[in-house]
């Protein structure tokens, strides 16, 4: 009896894997074994262990490795057409666009989710779809600022001179958060004619920015200064999952600027890398863990606020608020042409 | 002598066998150097300064143009020779404390001095700021006798020379420590009787002897100075941030210009580098330095006369002793708290549990970065060892001819760029076929990664090596072939044995320092294979972070501090002490 049920049972799988497999979608595309190679920065406390366990259950082998993005973002320029990459996800709109402005990604047809993500968050050409969404926000401690007393804007920092010295001013320009943020300001002062693209206006702002702002002390985190009371500091940039995270830590409570002209988002996508010599199992792949089942079961384990809105309803009521605050208008592209002269020039001339 | 006849003699005189093995090591040597380091170094400053085939000059005005970089170059050259200074007065007194003068407990006192040697980095710096910096043990101490002082009193040039005074002390308790061992006892004597006073027998018969390894080590100090890192990050405030921070994050920007600025940085450091080890080559090869005793009498410590002096240098060397001990203290305490009490520097044993460690040591990806790191290291460090005595042996046979200072220089390249510099170089040649790579890329390849951490150590091993070869006593040699035995047998029977202490320290140092490597792992590693620095990095990562990422940081470095502890112990301490130069 146990031989004919596993029998029909196998029957059933190698039918649904032949003549259906077209039809499966989202969860239900299992993977064929095939070994994946995954670049990712998003895969440290026990997520790369979590999704390489999760997904050798429907059948995908994947090797998974993680790095910070900037690292994963020269690995791949730097591996060329000789990298083992099939898959990449994690990372920025920024570095996306680097990626793709550079031939690395490959398009690909929309994944059967790709509707369910929130709007904008996709390539619109098809390079990468977004999987998780971090607001990248205006951050302070709300025990030691009213929302009143506290900035509602970026350039309140530097144009009101109460902040001085409250905020931090970054020391390094290579994460992710950071250049999130300088793309958020120099963005709002796009000149075709100006130095970089921008114009002096905006470069005076900058300069003002770092003038003005306390350096970070390299290897303590925002959070730890703004309870530490021979710190001036009370204010920073931080990205929406980790203000949870840090509230938690720290017994604080985040407050945030909501800007009328909204927030940058680092979206954390996937893609296909263009050399891979996997594609149709890495397509699977795609189709496989950016669907609501995946990304609501990921949602729920690492507490971060999926771009898939069949999803969304996993997330905690704290994320869903942080990431309700509109996109600000962004030209990524643009930005990701540039980002690295910017932040060149900004080093030279303007950090402290 | 054999070593002054020119190469055709020699050659004619060889036996067929020589003449192959010879061949062979001139041939691996010299595709080494070629394939691995100078081709892809010129491939990469080709790169970056030949952009669409003209050579473009825009990083040096831009860098003139820009009064921060300006600064931080000055910072660097203000550090580097001061810290020299201070780290060969720390150094010389380390050495004199534990070997030559009598001083209570001063097999303690050597294992506090020796700490160095077992960690470094961003670790020993937040070690240190735990004691100094605001919130510090120190610093509230002192606070509550003066309540008005300035609790971020820690902070800019000061705080960081003295960090780094403290912290690069390493390679005195080796190197210097071995030449003290050298002193020849009947010179100390000798001196005495005819009434020198300790501090004329001190400055006229000790440090002579001690100067080539001194030389040695200062320039090791001096590059250290230069390239410094954490300390200037951690502790050099807004006034005080040097250069290498900056190379560091334009190599980390994809823009060739960004890399053109780094490449010209490393290369102004570089520079300065060569020049250094160029002088003191010179005055080296000046002088003869060594010790002129046949029949070496083991030192036997002196007791300071002066009973005032006496007490002071006691004071003095259990001072320096609380200095080294207590940020290791602090770093193994603190590795059972959590990241917010790391991070606001407060020590409370509530906090305290091993649920970190548990963490840490349940998960196969949480130590399998450790095995990886192991072997790794541990073959490069083999390796280097290996290629560097081969090619020494060849620069002391043949002393001042053109190849053997050719074959010097050409190792101590990698001192030319800092290791980002040197991984971006190898990532930049290797990701397509060359012809002088067997037309194989070698991106995601095992063996990339171990090409990298070989090179990188080749000219600190080169440099100790040499100083050791040196002050080979001739007469064993000459001794050997008076008994008719071969040249080979002759270094692997009696040259071997003696410089086998010195080699087996310095491979100990290479293996310790390539442990926590990430600035070459970064770009080199395997994708499968990640190794512990790359590992340690991920963990404070933004927004792919755990909440503990900064105490995890904590227990990886306590793991490693055992393990180099460990491998020290395996050199040092089995066999007793006396294994060293005898």
């Amino acid at each position: 009896m146990k031989k004919i049920v596993a029998l029909i049972l196998a029957l059933v799988f190698v039918l649904s894997m032949s003549a259906l497999a077209d039809a499966a979608t989202g969860a239900d595309v299992k993977g064929t074994g095939v070994e994946l190679t995954i670049y990712t920065n998003s895969g440290s406390s026990g997520r790369a262990d979590w999704l390489k366990e999760r997904a050798a259950q429907d059948g995908y082998n994947l090797t998974i490795v993680e790095e910070g993005a900037g690292a994963v973002q020269q690995r791949l320029i730097n591996e060329g057409e000789a990298t083992p990459c099939d898959v990449v996800f994690g990372l920025n709109a920024i570095i996306w666009n680097d990626l793709i402005a550079r031939d690395i990604l490959v398009a690909i047809d929309a994944p059967s989710w790709a509707d369910e993500v929130s709007e904008g968050l996709n390539d619109p050409n098809g390079y990468y779809y977004a999987i998780v969404k971090q607001a990248i926000l205006l951050a302070y401690d709300s025990n030691q600022l009213s929302p009143e007393e506290a900035p509602k804007d970026w350039p309140d920092l530097w144009e009101k001179e109460e902040f001085w010295t409250k905020y931090e001013s970054q020391i390094k320009l290579t994460g992710g958060t950071t250049r999130n943020v300088l793309a958020g300001i120099l963005t709002r002062y796009v000149d075709p004619d100006g130095e970089l693209g921008i114009s002096e206006e905006g470069w005076n702002a900058i300069g003002e920015f770092f003038a003005h702002g306390t350096p970070v002390e390299d290897g303590v985190d925002l959070y730890a200064q703004m309870v530490n009371e021979n710190s001036p500091v009370l204010i920073g940039q931080m990205w929406s999952s980790g203000a949870d995270q840090y509230d938690q830590q720290y017994g604080v409570k985040t407050g945030y600027a909501v800007p009328e002209v909204g927030v940058p988002y680092a979206v954390e996508g996937v893609a296909i890398v263009k050399t891979t010599k996997h594609f149709d199992e890495a397509q699977r792949f795609v189709e496989w863990f950016g669907s609501a089942q995946i990304q609501g079961e990921w949602s729920e384990q690492f507490k971060t606020m999926p771009a898939n809105e069949l999803a969304a309803e996993k997330a905690p009521a704290s994320q869903i608020e942080m990431c309700s605050i509109p996109a600000q208008d962004i030209d990524w592209a643009l930005v990701a042409a540039n980002i690295d002269a910017w932040c060149e020039k900004i080093m030279l001339e303007y950090m402290q | 002598m054999q070593a002054k006849l020119p190469l055709k003699v020699r050659l004619k005189r060889m036996t067929p066998r020589q003449m192959a093995l010879f061949g062979v090591l001139a041939c691996v040597f010299i595709w080494f150097i070629m394939a691995c380091m100078v081709l892809p170094i010129l491939n990469l400053l080709k790169t970056v300064f030949f952009e669409g085939g003209t050579l473009s000059l825009d990083s040096f005005q831009k860098l003139f143009k820009s009064p921060r970089a300006m600064k931080a170059l000055t910072n660097s050259f203000i550090l580097a020779p001061t810290l020299s200074i201070t780290v060969g007065f720390v150094g010389i007194s380390l050495v004199l404390i534990t070997e030559y003068f009598d001083i209570k407990g001063s097999a303690i006192l050597r294992l506090g001095y020796m700490t160095t040697l077992i960690y470094g980095g961003v670790t020993l710096v937040s070690g240190y700021k735990f004691i100094y910096s605001d919130n510090g043990v120190l610093t509230n101490l002192m606070s509550s006798v003066f309540p008005n002082m300035d609790k971020t009193w820690f902070t800019g040039y000061w705080a960081v020379l003295f960090v780094m005074t403290f912290s690069c002390t390493s390679n005195h308790m080796i190197f210097l420590r071995n030449a003290m061992r050298a002193v020849d006892f009947q010179t100390v004597e000798a001196a005495r009787n005819m009434g020198a006073s300790q501090w004329t027998i001190l400055r006229r018969v000790v440090l002579p002897v001690l100067l080539p390894s001194l030389f040695a080590v200062t320039i090791l100090t001096f590059i250290t100075g230069l390239c410094a890192m954490s300390a200037p990050l951690l502790v050099g405030g807004k006034e005080f941030q040097t250069i290498n921070p900056m190379i560091q994050q334009f190599a980390e920007m994809t823009t060739t210009s960004a890399k053109s600025l780094a490449a010209t940085l490393s290369l102004i450091l570089g520079l300065a580098t060569m020049i250094l080890l160029a002088i003191l080559t010179a005055i080296e090869r000046r002088g003869h330095y060594m010790s002129v005793s046949k029949v070496k009498t083991k030192i036997v410590k002196q007791k300071i006369n002066n009973p005032v002096v006496n007490v002071l240098v006691h004071i003095y060397a259990w001072a320096l002793f609380v200095i080294y001990v207590i940020p290791v203290v602090l770093i193994v305490l603190f590795s059972f708290s959590d990241s917010a009490h790391i991070q606001q520097r407060q020590l409370d044993f509530s906090t305290f549990s091993l649920r970190n460690y548990g963490e840490l040591l349940s998960k196969t990806t949480a130590y399998r970065p450790f095995l990886v790191s192991i072997i790794y290291s541990a073959l490069a460090a083999v390796i280097v060892g290996a290629l560097v005595i081969v090619a020494c042996r060849y620069i002391q046979k043949r002393r001042n001819s053109l190849s053997a200072t050719a074959l010097e220089y050409s190792l101590m390249i990698p001192w030319l760029l800092p290791s980002t510099m040197i991984a971006l170089s190898l990532l930049l040649a290797f990701n397509q076929p060359r012809w002088y790579m067997f037309n194989k890329p070698l991106i995601a390849t095992l063996q990339l990664l171990l090409i990298g951490y070989v090179i990188i150590k080749l000219p600190f091993t080169m440099r100790m090596t040499k100083a050791a070869f040196f002050s080979l006593d001739n007469a064993l040699e000459d001794a050997s072939k008076n008994l008719g035995a071969s040249g080979l047998y002759t270094f692997r029977r009696v040259i071997f044995p003696v410089l086998l202490p010195t080699v087996m320290a310095i491979a100990a140092l290479n293996f310790n320092g390539l442990l926590t490597d990430y600035d070459l792992s970064v770009f080199l590693h395997h994708p499968a294979n990640p190794t512990l620095g790359v590992k340690i990095k991920s963990l404070t990562e933004e927004m792919g972070n755990s909440s503990d990422g900064v105490a995890l940081t904590f227990v990886y470095a306590v793991l490693m501090m055992i393990i180099s502890a460990i491998v020290l112990y395996l050199v040092y301490g089995r066999g007793g002490k006396d294994n060293i130069k005898e």
